[in-house]
């Protein structure tokens, strides 16, 4: 049954060449299918309820069991997420302008990033997740290179000599667990770590460089706001919604449920890069003038915010870290899909050309009043109850000078958004842009789609508590362990 | 030191040494290649195969990917300027093989201290080389097939729109 969640991807990639001699319009279809597929097989498994008690019963799944996969309530929260956020980027890509001659081999890389998320998430060793890791960073590559000019080829030769160096920490990482625990499976990790005094922290280190470079996280970012500036519209939401997220954030908390713990050190260093990066991330974005550029450096912020939490050490923190890894998925993403359609609109992303878009394009100016509010963390939107339970877990846990520069940041973060959408949305209409339009419902229904779970995730609290993230309670027995 | 061990080192170190010192990225990258075939046997008749496969994924699986990619992005150049690289290319290597001989030299005779400052006791492989690419590490295949996939697509992708600039 897992390892559906990377055959299905993978294959729906491999036919694509077949799809495009024999039925070109197929091509587009594909993918659709395949998210949808992730979406309502991860809904359904969510609201059955059936992961609340450490993971998913796979007693009748063969191969899920000699391949050691496995689904519990983290991986549940980011396939949904991976669902979602591939969906979208798929959808907005069908009238974005891609050259018809490479789209379905662009339809193939998307799809290649999925299987490969979906394998690191689904995964239960040290290698297997390096080895996904780099299906997800190879594919970013060539994605963010995809236009073919210089900004893109710029973006992606950064992206991939910090990410080279990534991967050779990693690889030194495995390497050193390897060798004084003898196995690579997160199971045979935890058993070794207890006792494998400083290369442990030599190993902690390297796996903390290589994650946090994958995650952009200050200052490790060097790399991200001109990858995610450079990619076009379509791969800048995948990037930013999911791909750095699974790479580098996902990839950390599970490493430090199953491998590590909440040992002080290692979370006091996550704590004070965490609250470096949500802090500089927000100073920096108050000083952009590109709408992309801007939500790159929002992102680094709030991943700081995502690293506070789980430092916290706590239930509480963890549940707080999740549920913002999942919002962070959706608000980014309705973000960047609202960058997107101004960028198809006018043909610009700077603030000093664009204002009061919002008469000329209702829909893309609403669901970005919904996307900010929610990023900014004000009430009832999802934003707030993550930034919120996060804040309570760091004060509860000790930390009050980390959950006051959280509460810092966030207004810091209400400014630059405002900031954000007057210079775009609201005042009168620029000069020049009087005659452009609302774009196309493919464009901005996927923004719709991602506001709507925004609202809706933030009401109905209890039911997502419920159905999404009490199934996290259960990882903390892996703690225990 | 057993004869064919002495053979897989060849194996190993000729083509690494190529592939450091050749003048053509294409023979590089090829040469590497056989290299991490050749470290792969010579960890699996260390009784590492674990190791071997891991070897194998990275080296002759990722990487080639990567750097096949990215020679396929590059353009060959013209005859005579080719000619005249090779000579200027060799020659900044002179220096090269004693450095590499010293370092070897160093850690040689400081073998034991190399040894008992990382005590490493944790990896104790007892499986055979078929149980573990099939029987444990099963989902890397899949991986690398995804790894593939992505090198195929890749070159595809931008090979395309390059010879579309051009």
């Amino acid at each position: 049954m897992l390892l559906a969640y990377i055959l299905v991807p993978l294959l729906g990639a491999a036919i694509m060449p077949i799809l495009r001699k024999i039925w070109q319009k197929g091509t587009d279809s594909v993918p659709i299918l395949v998210t949808v597929y992730q979406i309502i097989i991860t809904g359904w498994i969510a609201y059955q309820g059936i992961v609340l008690n450490g993971s998913l019963n796979l007693e009748r799944w063969i191969l899920d069991q000699v391949l050691a996969l496995r689904l519990d309530g983290l991986s549940l929260v980011a396939l949904l997420a991976i669902g979602l956020v591939s969906f979208v980027t798929v959808l907005f890509s069908l009238r974005y302008p891609l050259d018809e001659d490479r789209r379905p081999g662009y339809y193939a890389l998307i799809l290649l990033a999925v299987t490969g998320m979906n394998g690191l998430v689904v995964a239960t060793d040290l290698f297997s997740m390096y080895v996904f890791l780099e299906i997800v960073s190879v594919a970013s590559f060539i994605l963010i290179a995809y236009q073919y000019d210089e900004f893109g080829m710029e973006g992606s030769f950064k992206y991939m000599m910090l990410s080279a160096v990534a991967t050779v920490f990693l690889l030194v990482a495995v390497a050193l667990l390897f060798a004084i625990t003898g196995g690579v499976s997160f199971g045979e990790l935890a058993q070794g770590v207890k006792t494998g005094g400083p290369v442990v922290f030599i190993s902690f280190a390297f796996i903390f460089f290589a994650l946090a470079l994958k995650s952009g996280m200050m200052p490790f970012h060097g790399w991200l706001p001109d990858a995610y500036t450079a990619s076009p519209a379509p791969v800048s939401i995948l990037l930013a919604g999911i791909v750095t997220k699974i790479a580098g954030v996902y990839t950390m908390i599970r490493l430090v449920l199953e491998v590590f713990g909440f040992n002080s050190v290692f979370m006091n260093l996550l704590l004070v890069v965490g609250a470096v990066s949500t802090v500089l991330g927000a100073f920096f974005a108050l000083g952009q003038k590109d709408f992309k550029r801007m939500l790159a450096y929002s992102s680094i912020s709030q991943i700081g915010y995502i690293m506070m939490g789980l430092a916290a050490g706590t239930p509480l923190g963890l549940i707080g870290a999740v549920f913002h890894f999942f919002n962070h998925a959706i608000f980014k993403s309705l973000l960047f899909l609202n960058s997107g359609a101004v960028e198809t609109a006018t043909g610009t992303r700077n603030f000093d050309e664009l204002g009061g878009l919002a008469e000329k394009m209702p829909v893309t100016g609403t669901t970005s009043v919904i996307g900010l509010l929610s990023t900014a963390g004000i009430p009832p939107l999802a934003g707030f109850w993550s930034k919120l339970v996060i804040i309570v877990a760091l004060w509860m846990a000790g930390f009050k000078f980390f959950a006051f520069i959280a509460v810092f940041a966030s207004i810091i973060t209400l400014a630059y958004l405002l900031l954000l959408q007057r210079n775009v949305f609201f005042g009168k209409i620029k000069q020049g842009l009087e005659g452009i339009r609302e774009v196309s419902p493919v464009v901005y229904w996927p923004a719709i789609i991602m506001a709507a779970i925004t609202v809706f995730s933030g009401i109905l609290f209890p039911l997502v508590y419920d159905k999404l993230l009490n199934p996290v309670n259960s990882l903390l027995g892996l703690l225990a362990k | 030191m057993e004869l064919h061990m002495v053979l897989l080192i060849a194996v190993t170190l000729i083509p690494m040494i190529i592939a450091a010192f050749a003048a053509e990225l294409i023979k590089s990258v090829i040469a590497l290649l056989v290299g991490s075939v050749g470290l792969t046997l010579v960890l699996f008749n260390l009784n590492a195969p674990i190791a071997g496969i891991f070897e194998l994924s990275v080296g002759a699986g990722l990487i080639a990917v990567l750097f096949i990619l990215s020679v396929s992005l590059t353009r060959p150049l013209a005859k005579e300027e080719s000619a005249e690289r090779k000579r200027q290319h060799y020659r900044r290597f002179y220096v090269l093989p004693i450095i590499i001989l010293f370092l070897g030299l160093i850690l040689y005779l400081n073998k034991d201290f190399w040894i008992n400052a990382f005590p490493f006791t944790g990896a104790q492989e007892s499986a055979s080389f078929g149980e573990v690419l099939w029987g444990r590490r099963g989902l890397d295949l899949i991986g690398q097939i995804g790894i593939i996939l992505v090198g195929v697509f890749g070159v595809i992708v931008l090979f395309r729109r390059g010879k579309m600039n051009e």
